[in-house]
């Protein structure tokens, strides 16, 4: 079945269609947002939300892009959403004594690892998932769609709605940046 | 091997540890979950936003709005006129005059 003919059955409120929907995603989006938030139960919301944000604004569908586009690009937004609302929250976690509860305060993923990475590694990319915390949104999610979720440029340049050139300028940057984090770090922790 | 070395290899490593990385893999019982949260939407609040974010109620609620504040204008500038010309004669008919009882004396003991 083809793109078009898919969205005409979830316009319809075919809900076997969107069901088959979140079945044939829901890794894809799941790994997305687990990369970009780093955090189990923050990406697993997330992966929900994209799904019932998609199944409301289907109507609003045009059609102009794949739907892999179109639910990456919900991804991205919720993801980073959810890590403005953290970062709002650990700046303003002073406050929380103050006016609710210790439960309500936010928690800085401490030393994520992603489930998918290979044993030997682990230690390494708990470093390098803590630096990709540091880097601006943009390189963030253009490093991480790569990286984790293995989008091509050309993919990563339609989720983020610029030109190719534009991905490969952010990568580079990320890379750069990332490079310099990481120095910085075994410098200051030569044991690790 | 200096130190400096030390720590590019140590960069280099992991830069290169997402290599081969697995994707992670959802919740198997995602689409209930979402089913769910979907059904409690609809029973809470949710029809009820989904309602008044209709176009046709939004103007409609509105248009209400603007009509009420329009009357209570219009009815409030007749009203003073008419309000103070019938505490005028009340007080008239009464010679209820504040500065009367003062000048009578009769706060005094």
């Amino acid at each position: 079945m083809t793109d078009p003919q898919f969205i005409e059955l979830l316009r319809k409120g075919d809900e076997t269609a969107f069901h088959q929907l979140v079945e044939d995603w829901k890794d894809r989006i799941y790994n997305t947002a687990l990369g970009l938030v780093q955090q189990a139960e923050d990406a697993e919301e997330i992966t929900q939300d994209v799904f019932i944000i998609a199944w409301k604004s289907v109507q609003q569908f045009r059609g102009e892009s794949s739907i892999q586009t179109w639910l990456y690009k919900i991804a991205v937004h919720q993801s980073l959403d959810c890590i403005r609302r953290r970062k709002r929250k650990k700046r303003f976690g002073f406050l929380v004594p103050l006016f609710g509860s210790e439960e309500e305060q936010e928690q800085e993923p401490g030393n994520f690892l992603h489930p998918g990475v290979q044993l030997e590694k682990k230690q390494e990319a708990q470093v390098l998932f803590k630096a990709i915390r540091k880097l601006p949104e943009q390189q963030r999610v253009a490093y991480s769609l790569q990286k984790i979720e293995g989008l091509a440029i050309k993919e990563i340049a339609q989720v983020l709605e610029t030109t190719d050139g534009a991905v490969e300028a952010l990568l580079n940057r990320a890379k750069t940046n990332l490079q310099k984090i990481l120095s910085s770090y075994y410098q200051t922790h030569r044991d690790d | 091997m200096t130190n400096k070395n030390q720590v590019q290899d140590q960069v280099a490593k992991a830069m290169s540890s997402l290599d081969g990385i697995q994707p992670a893999t959802a919740n198997p019982h995602l689409y209930t979950r979402i089913k769910a949260k979907l059904e409690q939407e609809k029973s809470s609040w949710g029809w009820l936003a989904a309602f008044l974010s209709r176009p046709i109620v939004a103007v409609a609620l509105v248009a209400t709005v603007i009509l009420i504040n329009i009357l209570t204008i219009t009815a409030n500038r007749s009203v003073p006129e008419e309000t103070t010309d019938q505490l005028v004669s009340l007080a008239q008919d009464y010679s209820f005059q504040p500065s009367n009882i003062l000048e009578n004396g009769f706060n005094q003991p």
